[in-house]
């Protein structure tokens, strides 16, 4: 941070102070809430990969079934978690961006709320045997309309502050920001119309659902982690992002891409051939924008490794960053040469994981790193805590991505083989499902260790000091400035 | 605060402007039903007519290879034996009279 408190001016401070207090309980419900569907869905993705490669675990319940506990797993990690970090995310940096308070945090912590019950309805109802078997729209059809509902009452407030925000520059984040806030509810609006409620054709709801599965990642949470990104990057290490230029080529390479991924897993399908390879098409064509994000944001931060190493918020989406340059450099490679070997295999699970968790999710740990002292006016309690955290979810989702996709290619050659039987296919895969069961368990510690520590910041009982935490020894070397008084306008530093 | 881009006024015009937009994808989801609901040509009506002028020729072909009048004597016959004590040897006919 290049600015202390100081020689910043005392009103910008009180602004800054004001905003993060009048979001403290919404911001801070959604992390703890997400951290802990976090940990719910990683035991559920354990129990889901412990029954890939043995089928009888937990085989006398009926509620485990792999079909049901496999949907049950993913949307707790997308609804449960993967939205409620979104939203805090949103809410917070769009009020810091727009400079305006939230004048209606009640509604929004009553929405959070009936999003989580919608999502435990939904959840439970999977397990229940209630659900509608369409890929990462699972929930009964009763939930969706909640969600879009609650969705609306958390957001639109957002879209407000944007609007009358005072006159000056519009930053990379709040680009981002506006995108995911208007991208979800056209494609998830979409989605559930066509595939529950008109009775259209059922190869196009196919479609559809294939589409909208494809999209959710690519434009909604994409776009709030690189948002994250392009506002964490510049304002720990205190300088401006690297191009303007290559910032607004990745952003309107996504917007252009982004929209036509998804029909690839549609391939061979009676469907309009174009579709298929216009959805792989998009997947190839997804390198260039995320090229375009990983450049610009590890050109930013070059130069402060010491910075990277040290702030845990800097830390963590460094690593997501390179994680979306993975997720573009494999999601290019399998989808231009070896698309069928990966069409029917376990390799889609690993992308699925790869872009949600190691891209979105580390991303989202940075933000809510920076986040939560801020709004909580206190510091981070244990440094050793926040690195288990790190090593724990980096080892646990290379694990799962490298298991799950080198696996799947595996799996891929297996069914191809026509000499042999599909039985021989499906056992290549069996033991990398060992390596994503224990990958699932390291993201369960790791997971544990977060929400411990998220809820007794939660409690206030975080440390009493302006100074952060650091994952080195020295604190006298910080980024984030000189050591302060503690509790002084050290947390409303930005 | 700058009221000029900050009031009231705008706040409002804001929501609605943002629900109108939300709401936007739903009216043209409900527009373009019809475009993607009409003309459905399913693969079994597409082949429905071949099947048809199919079937109609076997039934004409059956009714043609069938002789009514033999069918209707060996009905008859039938009938007439039908509450009739199977003679020795014979096979039994279910429900009728043993002696």
């Amino acid at each position: 941070m290049s600015e202390t408190p100081s020689s910043a001016d005392a009103n910008d401070i009180a602004l800054r102070s004001s905003i993060d207090r009048s979001l403290r309980h919404p911001v801070m419900f959604f992390f703890t809430c997400g951290a802990l569907w976090l940990a719910v869905a990683a035991v559920l993705g354990l129990i889901a990969s412990a029954k890939k490669h043995m089928p009888e675990f937990l085989g006398g319940c009926s509620l485990f079934d792999a079909g049901k506990i496999d949907a049950a797993h993913i949307n707790a990690l997308i609804y449960g978690w993967g939205f409620q970090a979104a939203f805090g995310m949103i809410i917070w940096l769009m009020a810091r961006l727009s400079r305006k308070e939230c004048t209606s945090s009640g509604i929004v912590l009553v929405a959070g709320h009936l999003w989580n019950f919608a999502v435990l309805f939904g959840v439970v109802g999977i397990m229940l045997g209630m659900g509608t078997g369409v890929p990462w729209m699972e929930f009964p059809t009763a939930v969706w309309p909640v969600l879009l509902l609650c969705y609306m009452l958390i957001t639109i407030w957002s879209l407000i502050q944007f609007q009358v925000r005072d006159a000056g520059h519009v930053y990379v984040s709040q680009w981002y920001l506006l995108a995911a806030m208007l991208w979800f509810p056209w494609i998830y609006m979409t989605a559930n119309l066509f595939v529950f409620v008109f009775d259209g054709n059922p190869l196009m709801a196919a479609g559809i659902a294939s589409w909208f599965k494809g999209t959710l990642f690519l434009l909604f949470f994409l776009p709030v982690a690189v948002a994250s990104a392009y506002f964490l990057a510049p304002k720990v290490t205190g300088r401006p992002v690297y191009s303007y230029n290559i910032a607004l080529f990745g952003f309107w390479t996504l917007a252009v891409v982004g929209p036509w991924a998804g029909m690839q897993k549609l391939t061979g399908a009676p469907i309009p051939q174009f579709l298929p390879y216009t959805g792989a098409a998009a997947m190839v064509l997804i390198l260039v924008p995320a090229i375009a994000v990983a450049i610009n944001i590890l050109k930013t931060v070059s130069g402060h490794e010491e910075t990277v190493t040290a702030s845990p918020a800097l830390r963590f989406t460094a690593a997501g960053v390179v994680g979306l340059l993975t997720y573009g450099v494999l999601s290019a490679a399998t989808h231009a040469f070896g698309f069928s070997l990966v069409q029917f295999s376990y390799t889609d699970y690993g992308f699925d994981i790869l872009g949600l968790y190691g891209v979105f999710s580390l991303c989202a740990f940075g933000a809510i790193y920076f986040i939560v002292p801020r709004i909580t006016r206190r510091e981070w309690l244990s440094r050793r805590f926040i690195s288990w955290h790190f090593y724990l979810s980096l080892y646990g989702v290379i694990t799962v991505a490298i298991s799950a996709i080198v696996g799947g290619i595996s799996q891929g050659e297996g069914i191809e083989a026509w000499n042999q039987s599909f039985l021989a296919g499906a056992g290549r895969a069996q033991s990398y499902g060992w390596g994503v069961t224990i990958a699932w368990g390291l993201i369960l510690l790791s997971s544990l260790f977060f929400s411990l520590h998220l809820l007794l910041m939660w409690a206030r009982l975080g440390r009493r000091s302006s100074h952060p935490t650091l994952l080195k020894g020295n604190h006298a070397e910080s980024p984030h400035g000189p050591e302060g008084e503690v509790d002084n306008y050290g947390s409303a530093t930005a | 605060m700058d009221h000029t881009r900050d009031n009231p006024l705008k706040r409002f015009t804001a929501f609605w402007i943002a629900l109108l937009l939300v709401g936007c994808f739903g009216i043209a989801c409900v527009l373009l039903r019809p475009l993607t609901h009409g003309q459905v040509d399913t693969a079994y009506e597409m082949v429905s007519d071949a099947r048809l002028a199919t079937k109609s020729e076997i039934m004409k072909s059956q009714a043609a290879a069938l002789d009514s009048d033999k069918l209707e004597k060996t009905l008859k016959s039938a009938a007439q034996t039908l509450n009739q004590a199977p003679s020795k040897g014979a096979m039994p006919l279910p429900g009728a009279p043993t002696k």
